[in-house]
């Protein structure tokens, strides 16, 4: 299942910021039911209880290489 | 917060380590979480309001004002992103394929049809991370498309016979692709097939 995420094409954090374009903001959306392990806390999350929250969440999408 | 997928979970200790990382930093084995994210490639991020309304997307570097001002609410949700329409029809090129090789759903693996669905979804979700201004509307309804159909068959357990359990997506991902088909050809020269089977 996860062999496609790994040919990814890797884009540089350098660079221009790049277009801006309008995007609709929607309805809110349900983060996926899935069970993700939290690296720096050594211990297992659901990423569905995270929103909603009383506060705004940035998702930063990185991978080890 | 990081949401970090691909590799495994030794490598993702190591780069927190190395970067002594001191903020929340996740990783799914599964990959299922950008899938459904809408997410291929990164480094890339996304901005959700506390009630999980999303806020902005960016494809590469975001800027920490126009976050700020984001969560501010003074300014509108916005996207950014950096790649070239050399990437975008390249992703277009990949779906299509992508297209072709779901022919073959019906009679594969339980894993294959797996695979085939994480293809497809691959391949929307990095041409809505890349698409241009002028087509990213219909590229991200697309991709919401692709995702909520390839939900459907996930949920039902891969069906060999898909037809039953996705009389509501269907019609939504056929109409999307009919919508997108001629401006991505004159795009890209690419030819989207009439429905993304299964």
């Amino acid at each position: 299942m996860f062999g496609v995420a790994v040919s990814a094409v890797v884009l540089s954090a350098c660079g221009s910021s790049g277009t801006q374009s309008p995007e609709s903001a929607g309805a809110p959306v349900a983060l996926p039911a899935v069970e993700v392990i939290d690296v720096t806390a050594d211990r297992r999350v659901q990423l569905d209880e995270l929103l909603p929250s009383d506060r705004p969440l940035l998702i930063w999408f990185w991978a080890p290489h | 917060m990081g949401l970090g997928t691909q590799d495994d979970m030794d490598q993702a200790n190591e780069f927190v380590d190395r970067f002594e990382l001191t903020h929340t930093m996740l990783w799914d084995e599964s990959y299922e979480s950008w899938a459904q994210l809408g997410v291929a490639l990164q480094p890339s991020a996304q901005l959700f309001a506390a009630d999980g309304t999303r806020l902005g997307s960016w494809l590469g570097p975001f800027d920490d004002e126009e976050v700020l001002a984001l969560v501010a609410g003074s300014r509108s949700a916005a996207t950014s992103q950096v790649a070239s329409s050399g990437q975008f029809c390249r992703f277009v090129d990949r779906f299509a394929r992508a297209q072709v090789d779901a022919g073959g759903y019906v009679n594969a693996s339980s894993d294959g049809r797996g695979r085939i669905l994480d293809d497809l979804r691959f391949a929307a979700n990095a041409s809505e991370q890349t698409a241009p201004p002028d087509l990213h509307t219909a590229v991200t309804d697309l991709a919401a498309a692709v995702r909520a159909h390839a939900q459907t068959l996930i949920d039902a357990g891969l069906p060999d016979d898909p037809g039953a359990a996705t009389t509501a997506t269907r019609p939504v991902l056929v109409s999307a692709l009919d919508s997108v088909r001629e401006p991505l050809r004159e795009a890209c020269g690419t030819g989207l097939g009439a429905e993304a089977t299964p």
